[in-house]
């Protein structure tokens, strides 16, 4: 699996306004609703999902990183966007440090395989730390979308 | 007690989701928490259980064999907990727990 293949580019946030988990997860629906993924009235839905599933445990995974997510019947296959705070989000992340990277996956209830593949294509590029540093320091929708492919083409070679 | 003690246990995941966060952040922190390495293999990729990156990378549906291996004291109770969580059951071999579910 491609990252290029569950992210919408369109999608991307290079930096967000949100200050807060809550308010970082709303904006980042709120893109793939905008990009046309997420139908408008399941919105409220899925904020209030991922949220929920945040409440049973952090997705902050340390290294700077959330992967907040949840399934929903809405989506026929793996969605995803990819979100940058330079000033990081407190996440309640398991290492207690800021999140400054983040990438929300929404997926279809009926293909765990699917969620699963996606959070090891992402976890397995976020152990190299010149992914981190070059997707850190991206300041444009473009530049994270460039990095993506990259990874993927190199991923693939 | 033997410090240089390692058990090692071929565990299959019973997890209809298979193993996904909400049980790797529980196996993550019994590994933790506990003073010696553990690991966990499938096939050739060799999971450090004390990090979730690893963790998430070991992509195991329903039915993956993994292999949990730990050393030290009490090792063994450790990969037993291990494979209580890949089953789904709580660490610690009590009751279930509420039905409350994360992915």
């Amino acid at each position: 699996m491609k990252l290029s293949d569950f992210i919408v580019a369109d999608a991307v946030i290079p930096e967000l306004k949100a200050g807060t988990k809550e308010e970082a997860i709303r904006e980042m629906v709120g893109s793939l609703c905008r990009a046309g993924q997420i139908a408008a009235e399941h919105e409220q839905t899925i904020v209030s999902a991922i949220m929920k599933r945040e409440e049973l445990g952090s997705t902050g995974i340390g290294r700077g990183v959330a992967v907040p997510h949840t399934k929903h019947s809405s989506v026929g296959s793996l969605i995803a966007t990819v979100a940058l705070s330079s000033s990081g989000l407190d996440f309640a992340s398991l290492d207690g440090e800021n999140v400054y990277i983040l990438f929300l996956l929404v997926s279809p209830p009926d293909r765990p395989g699917d969620h699963l593949r996606g959070l090891e294509t992402i976890t397995r590029h976020l152990k190299s730390d010149d992914f981190c540093r070059f997707l850190r320091q991206s300041r444009t929708r473009e530049a994270i979308v460039d990095l993506l492919k990259e990874v993927d083409d190199q991923a693939g070679s | 007690m033997n410090n240089s003690l390692v058990f090692r246990r071929e565990i299959e995941v019973l997890l209809k989701d298979g193993l996904h966060m909400s049980p790797l952040s529980q196996i993550n922190r019994l590994a933790c928490a506990f003073s010696g390495p553990v690991s966990i293999a499938r096939d050739e990729f060799i999971a450090d259980a004390k990090s979730m990156l690893d963790l998430l990378q070991l992509n195991a549906v329903k039915g993956t064999m993994l292999v949990v291996e730990a050393s030290g004291e009490q090792a063994q109770e450790l990969v037993e907990g291990v494979a209580r969580l890949m089953s789904g059951a709580p660490a610690d071999g009590g009751p279930p727990g509420p039905s409350q579910h994360a992915d």
